[in-house]
């Protein structure tokens, strides 16, 4: 699409630097402290010990750090799945004018503007077993008294509902907005050409809108594989371990534990799983670029 | 079925949008509601069965035991200070950024990766070395150093974000531009700037939201009120063996409202303006 | 461009600033206006609120050091003054600390020495308070690495005299609180009625901490323990067992989402008086006679937890700690004075906070002010805290987890807990315990 190699090539330089040192300092900087953490030990008391891949081998056979990753995978790739079919039906739905729009628009967001520690506690209170409005409705509606939050097979799906809630939103911002930014030629052409609505859709608007759309998906979900604080507040990883996700985990292990190594160890673990699924979702559409 | 005619498929569309929207809303606000109204209630009403739509002993004291004794002022000041600053100043740097990457691909296929990795790694990873690189400048427990780790955060993904927008504009555009005499600054400012302004738009209501809302970093980079955010204000109502529950939604109703109030200012920018169509 | 010359600008100046910065030399650690001050570091609890509004500003009057009170959640307050004594950075004099702490902090030398600094503490202190401060425990087994024969230094004390009561309905429970475990079985059996919401006992379900702070206080009254000679996992013998299959039956007439209940709805239920029993922190005491949290004023009545084999409660205290690198540890060794002191400790306990002298504890006029504080002052004598080492949050989550399970499934008692023993021990061995 876009290729203009011009004279002047420190401009577009200048431009960038400062973003690339930012991403360097930030990535470069601390994974290299971290992959040092996980090459030690920290027993109490005394200064860190160098047990070179001890950490990782452990690693290999740590059933329940699978499990983990298992769990966070599936809820990544539902929670994104979803959250991106209903906010591409929702910009859809408001791409065109239409009255109090501005209001409809700014409602639509807000779950994404609340702190992520009381979208946690609100939906706790929802969820909750006697008190919740939700397990109230249920009760109401099919007289049986369910608790959510207890229960192995729904504990997960309510997790992936309270962030579907809150990141639908994300989503319709970005595609509405990319919707927005293409030109309106090529569609007008092609209604005077005759063609249909869906046939637009299909062949016009999702080809022109992969780059957001890559964009959009990519940035969620590395978001959901580091969820944590919905998880924290609502389950702490129970019942059982069905909703014990990766980052829980972590946390708990190098910070509740004081296995720093172990903890940092774990991390680099779920960066590489992040780092194959992000890999091959950019591959999966890379053929568009 | 019938064929329906022009009008009665447009009707019908016309409410089916309309319930579909409803619908929307209604899921979207209903937490929210929930949020507001537990502000409003007194412990005891909190855990009622069967939940009270509305307090029965309506109650302000959340409100007030928020700012008179957790110091939510302080921490909503120094939020809109901290974010508003890191914001601005990576929307600036950042589609710059973005737009050179743009246009310029055989840097961007470089820089693809190095651009998003910083939010693949587990915030837990980062945060001892950030804390020990802020230190050596001493910049733990200000607002100038959580100013700096935000803006060095939200830039890869403001240049990420905006890029994507930048390429969704065709070259021909400025070229034309340019051909008809105007500068390559002229003709982004004209020209790409307008066309990306939804993109814009959404970058930066997504940009403030999400440093807004970011609570790790925020909790170890300060110790004190005079650096820290609302998020650790707010989560500071869990406690050990109680979290407070009217209390947190207290705080959280006050804390989205900014955010709340910058969405309604800045969302008219996602729809394109009428004056927009006279491109050619 | 005006764009570019506002960015140029502010570039400018964020550069310019932090330049200033460091070359006025300030670190932010050694501020000389502190010497009047002590900072406080804390997680957030309605137990601290009395020490937070009341004594803080009597102590500045007092002394004309100023105290500030800096608090996160708990989670995030542990991570921070684990940050804080890992890096040295000296931004807090005081932490407040759980129990469950002290090993780890203790051990890693992030606390100063109160022997060193000349801390005296007297008999009059309760001992079994007084004894979660020392490292190396004084009693019981000591954690591999540390020495067998170190003397037990004092390295924090005790501020809240946190610990877990029996909390039940005197209208039901009239002839006074269940003197054993089988009598709270028998009235839950014979008055629970879950439909209209009447349950006879309620407990926390979440796994790890939660789930075994409920279960700990049967294990113990069963004859139960967690570790045995030689850090040998016992929580798996047949007493042991036993104690969950109890508690397992206890649960029938509990809410049916206890699983996923934390102190919060275990609270909110008995508060709402659709409870008759629960075993729940010191912390929640004052709230039960206070219109604006509970339905049932006035009747809720305070015991140690009923007996079966044993008779113990669990101790949970808050405690407080003189940060290794604090920037002003004389005024902070000042406030431990202070607040230790005889009068002012029984000026706390009169008005209602749970204090850790026996003669304020026992003071006439503090327990006709605090109903609970003559049942606080008999919990902390038979006492039983958490297991002193480092590595028992792991061995927590473990059994905490299995012990869910075991109340999902409700029942199975005895695989749970064989299987947490078993991983429990695999941890332990790793780590270097000389488990057989």
């Amino acid at each position: 699409m876009a290729r203009t190699g011009e004279g002047g090539k420190w401009a577009p330089r200048l431009l960038i630097a400062p973003t690339v040192i930012c991403a360097l300092a930030l990535t470069v900087l601390p994974l290299g402290y971290s992959v040092l953490t996980s090459l030690r030990e920290f027993p109490l008391g005394q200064s860190p010990v160098f047990v070179g891949l001890r950490n990782y081998a452990s690693l290999l056979h740590d059933a329940n750090f699978h499990s983990s990753l298992g769990t966070t995978l599936i809820f990544t790739v539902v929670a994104t799945a979803f959250e991106f079919l209903l906010g591409l039906g929702l910009a859809l739905l408001l791409k065109e004018e239409f009255s109090f729009q501005g209001l409809i628009r700014s409602s639509l967001i807000v779950p994404m503007a609340i702190a992520p520690v009381v979208v946690g506690i609100i939906w706790r209170l929802l969820y909750g077993a006697d008190v919740g409005l939700f397990s109230f409705a249920v009760q109401a509606l099919t007289g049986k008294s369910v608790s959510v939050l207890s229960s192995t097979t729904l504990a997960l799906p309510a997790l992936i509902l309270v962030d579907i809630w809150e990141w639908t939103p994300f989503m319709f911002l970005i595609l509405l907005a990319g919707i927005q930014s293409l030109p309106q030629e090529p569609f007008e052409a092609a209604r005077v050409d005759g063609a249909g609505s869906w046939n637009i859709f299909v062949h016009l608007t999702v080809p022109m809108l992969k780059p957001v759309i890559v964009v959009s998906l990519l940035i969620r979900a590395l978001d959901a594989f580091t969820v944590f604080d919905q998880v924290f507040v609502l389950t702490q990883g129970g019942p059982g371990t069905t909703t014990e996700v990766a980052t829980l985990m972590i946390y708990k292990t190098a910070f509740r534990f004081s296995q720093f190594g172990y903890g940092a160890a774990m991390a680099m673990g779920l960066l590489v799983l992040v780092m194959f699924f992000s890999a091959a979702l950019t591959r999966a559409f890379k053929s568009s670029f | 079925m019938p064929r329906l005619s022009v009008t009665q498929r447009r009707r019908l569309w016309f409410f089916t949008r309309l319930t579909l929207i409803v619908l929307a809303l209604a899921i979207t606000l209903l937490p929210v509601y929930w949020m507001v109204n537990t502000s409003l209630k007194n412990q005891v009403e909190v855990f009622t069965s069967p939940p009270t739509l509305w307090p029965q002993n309506l109650t302000f004291a959340n409100y007030v035991n928020v700012f008179t004794r957790r110091h939510l002022g302080t921490y909503l000041f120094n939020s809109l200070v901290i974010v508003g600053s890191a914001v601005l100043l990576s929307l600036l740097m950042g589609s710059l950024a973005g737009y050179a990457l743009a246009r310029f691909s055989r840097l961007q296929q470089k820089l693809d990766f190095w651009v998003l990795a910083p939010r693949m790694i587990p915030p837990i990873a980062l945060v001892v070395p950030l804390f020990l690189m802020l230190q050596e400048i001493g910049l733990i427990n200000k607002k100038l150093g959580l100013i700096l780790v935000y803006t060095a955060f939200n830039l890869p993904f403001v240049a990420w974000m905006m890029r994507s927008f930048f390429q969704e504009i065709p070259v021909d555009l400025e070229e034309a531009a340019m051909v008809d005499g105007a500068t390559r600054l002229r003709s982004f400012r004209d020209i790409v700037l307008p066309l990306a302004a939804p993109g814009l738009a959404a970058t930066a209501i997504f940009s403030l939201i999400i440093t807004y809302n970011e609570f790790f970093f925020a909790l170890i980079l300060t110790s004190t009120p005079a650096a820290a955010t609302l998020p650790v204000g707010t989560a500071a109502l869990i406690g050990k063996t109680q979290t407070l529950y009217g209390e947190m939604a207290a705080a959280g109703v006050v804390a989205a409202v900014p955010l709340v109030i910058f969405a309604l200012l800045v969302q008219r920018h996602l729809v394109r303006g009428l004056t927009m169509g006279a491109v050619k | 461009m005006i764009r570019r010359k506002f960015l140029q600008n502010s570039l400018g100046l964020a550069t310019a600033a932090t330049a200033l910065h460091s070359l006025s030399g300030c670190s932010g650690k050694k501020d000389a206006s502190r010497r009047g001050q002590i900072t406080f570091g804390s997680y957030a609890d309605p137990a601290l609120d009395l020490l937070k509004d009341t004594f803080l500003p009597e102590f500045e009057r007092a002394t004309g050091i100023h105290a500030e009170w800096v608090e996160a959640d708990f989670s995030g307050w542990f991570q921070k003054a684990l940050n804080d004594g890992q890096t040295k950075t000296g931004a807090f004099d005081i932490y407040v600390m759980d129990d469950l702490w002290v090993p780890r902090f203790a051990g890693a030398g992030y606390l100063a020495n109160l022997d060193e600094l000349g801390f005296q503490p007297d008999p009059d202190f309760v001992p079994s308070a007084l004894d979660l401060g020392f490292w190396p425990p004084k009693t019981g087994l000591r954690q591999p690495g540390i020495d067998a024969k170190a003397r037990p230094t004092l390295y924090s004390l005790p501020l809240i005299s946190d610990c877990q009561l029996f909390f039940y309905r005197n209208d039901i429970f009239s002839s006074g609180s269940p003197a054993t475990w089988d009598d709270v079985l028998k009235m839950a059996r014979q008055k629970s009625d879950p439909a209209h919401r009447k349950y006879g006992w309620v407990t926390r379900g979440v796994k790890g901490n939660p789930i075994m702070n409920s279960f700990f206080v049967l294990l113990h009254d069963f004859g139960g323990d967690i570790f045995g000679e030689n850090w040998k996992v016992v929580f798996n013998s047949p007493q042991a067992v036993e104690a969950l299959e109890f508690y397992l039956s206890l649960l029938q007439y509990a809410p049916s989402g206890v699983a996923e209940f934390d102190s919060d709805q275990e609270g909110a239920t008995l508060l709402q008086g659709n409870a008759f029993a629960a075993t729940m922190w010191t912390g929640w005491c004052p709230q039960t006679d206070d219109p604006s949290k509970s339905r049932v004023v006035r009747k809720i009545s305070f015991d140690v937890p009923p007996k079966k084999v044993n008779r113990v409660a669990k101790l949970g205290l808050f405690m407080a700690g003189i940060a290794a690198a604090a920037p002003n540890k004389t005024g902070a060794l000042e406030f431990f004075k202070w607040f230790s002191s005889p009068s002012v400790q029984l000026r706390f306990a009169r008005a209602g906070g749970a204090a850790f002298r026996t003669s304020a504890l026992r003071d006439e006029e503090a327990q006709k002010k605090a109903r609970w504080l003559d049942a606080t002052l008999r919990a902390l004598t038979c006492g039983v805290p958490s297991p002193r080492t480092s590595d028992w949050s792991k061995v927590e989550d473990i059994l905490g987890t299995q012990l869910n399970k075991a109340l999902l499934e409700k029942g199975k008692a005895k695989e749970h807990l064989d299987a947490a023993a078993a991983e429990a021990t695999a941890f332990l061995k790793g780590a270097g315990y000389p488990v057989a």
